[in-house]
């Protein structure tokens, strides 16, 4: 008991983080936390010699991908004038010459298997082996997925950061 | 002889991962294509860009209702209500006689130690063949399941340890009978073998020496001491069935 909440409590900000990479909405995106640990907790033992860290993640990015079948694109898809400053509570500061509000506006446009790789390796920070794990694909596959979608990535924030540029004249 | 550049060397470059060895090839490959150096640092930023907007979130006090002993206490407070229904399946199912000695060719016996084999024999045949969940509690819930099962069935019970015969507690639930509930306890064995003992108060027979039976499939060693009658239950092919009963009838004795 004691050791199962050792090994999940320290990964539920990580959890945590990849779903409001999914979800704008943060009490939406922690619901479908609390799903993940429920199932987790209740489940446990099924988990057999898995890798927690991976399971966990798995669970997780499955219960978001059925969220997103059932509700398409529109808890994705809230104003991210409000989103950003409101929901994310970040400043709206450069990093490097890419704006949050870009950049998000841009994670959003992604396919949701290119947004996944990216959140899983740039965001999470999981090895490649533990991301192929959580999506079910070989490590080769994620990795030129991975390079696909930060191409993809850069063209949407190229082509929104211009637009914004356009209206600000 | 060096490998060449791969689009997963350039990859692990951008997170930063690249082995020791691999670096300074990648940077030279770099250093002789601009415009790839150009998008592998476009990336590096979107990486950082990302990381550095997410980072709060992570940094935020989770809920208190992700704590694992909060859900974990949840989930034992809502077990399901499946007993009540199950019981008057089984009422149906099988009819309530009465009366010892109630043994025919073609009735099966409805009280005494027969009808306790036959009720070992059904949860056998309905709980065994589960491989997922075979107990409503498993091993690592004896205790609970003890006192769950001593308050419904209105007796001590135990979970006899069975390692010394090359078995291992499994998991246990409370069956429906038309004698009340009974407790049921799996072991499993080295061979995927699974052993079943069924017990429960009895109103006839309340000591009765072990018997032997055969059903099918299934063979049984049933007895009753001090008022609660026991049924090992184990497929007809095993050996050896005889002296675990009786380790049983021993610890059982020691409640």
């Amino acid at each position: 008991m004691d050791e199962r909440a050792a090994l999940i409590e320290p990964l539920i900000p990580g959890l945590r983080r990849y779903a409001r990479g999914w979800l704008r909405d943060a009490a939406l995106a922690d619901d479908i936390v609390q799903d993940c640990l429920e199932r987790a907790v209740s489940s446990w033992r099924q988990r057999r010699g898995d890798a927690v860290r991976p399971w966990l993640y798995a669970i997780l990015h499955n219960l978001l991908v059925d969220h997103g079948r059932r509700a398409p694109r529109r808890a994705t898809l809230v104003p991210i004038d409000t989103a950003d400053e409101v929901t994310l509570a970040v400043r709206a500061e450069q990093t490097d010459a890419i704006e949050h509000g870009d950049l998000l506006r841009s994670l959003d446009a992604l396919p949701p298997e290119q947004k996944a790789v990216i959140l899983l390796v740039s965001v999470e920070d999981l090895s490649y082996a533990e991301a192929a794990t959580v999506l079910g694909i070989p490590v080769g596959t994620l990795m030129s997925r991975l390079s696909r979608a930060r191409d993809k990535l850069a063209e949407l924030i190229g082509a929104g950061a211009r637009a914004r540029l356009r209206r600000a004249k | 002889m060096t490998a060449p550049v791969g689009e997963d060397d350039l990859t692990a470059w951008v997170d930063d991962r690249l082995a020791v060895e691999r670096r300074p090839v990648v940077e030279r490959y770099l250093a002789n294509h601009p415009d790839i150096a150009a998008r592998l640092r476009q990336q590096q930023n979107q990486r950082s860009a990302l990381q550095s907007l997410f980072a709060p979130i992570a940094a935020e006090p989770i809920p208190a209702t992700m704590r694992i002993d909060a859900i974990a206490a949840s989930q034992r407070g809502t077990r399901p209500a499946w007993f009540p229904a199950v019981a008057a399946a089984l009422l149906l199912a099988v009819g309530f006689g009465g009366g010892w000695g109630v043994r025919t060719r073609t009735m099966p016996p409805q009280a005494g130690i027969g009808a306790l084999a036959r009720e070992a024999g059904y949860s056998y045949r309905v709980y065994a063949s589960d491989e997922q969940r075979p107990g409503e509690m498993g091993a690592g819930e004896k205790q609970q399941l003890v006192s769950w099962a001593s308050r419904r069935i209105g007796s001590r019970v135990a979970v006899p340890d069975l390692a010394a015969a090359g078995y291992r507690f499994a998991g246990g639930r409370l069956v429906a009978t038309p004698h009340g509930p009974a407790l049921l306890l799996l072991y499993d064995g080295a061979t995927r073998v699974r052993l079943a003992v069924l017990s429960r108060p009895m109103d006839i027979d309340k000591d009765a020496s072990m018997v032997s039976t055969r059903d099918e499939d299934v063979q049984q060693v049933s007895w009753a001491d001090r008022g609660i009658g026991f049924s090992v239950v184990a497929p007809s092919a095993t050996t050896g069935l005889q002296p675990i009963a009786a380790a049983i009838r021993v610890q059982a004795a020691a409640i």
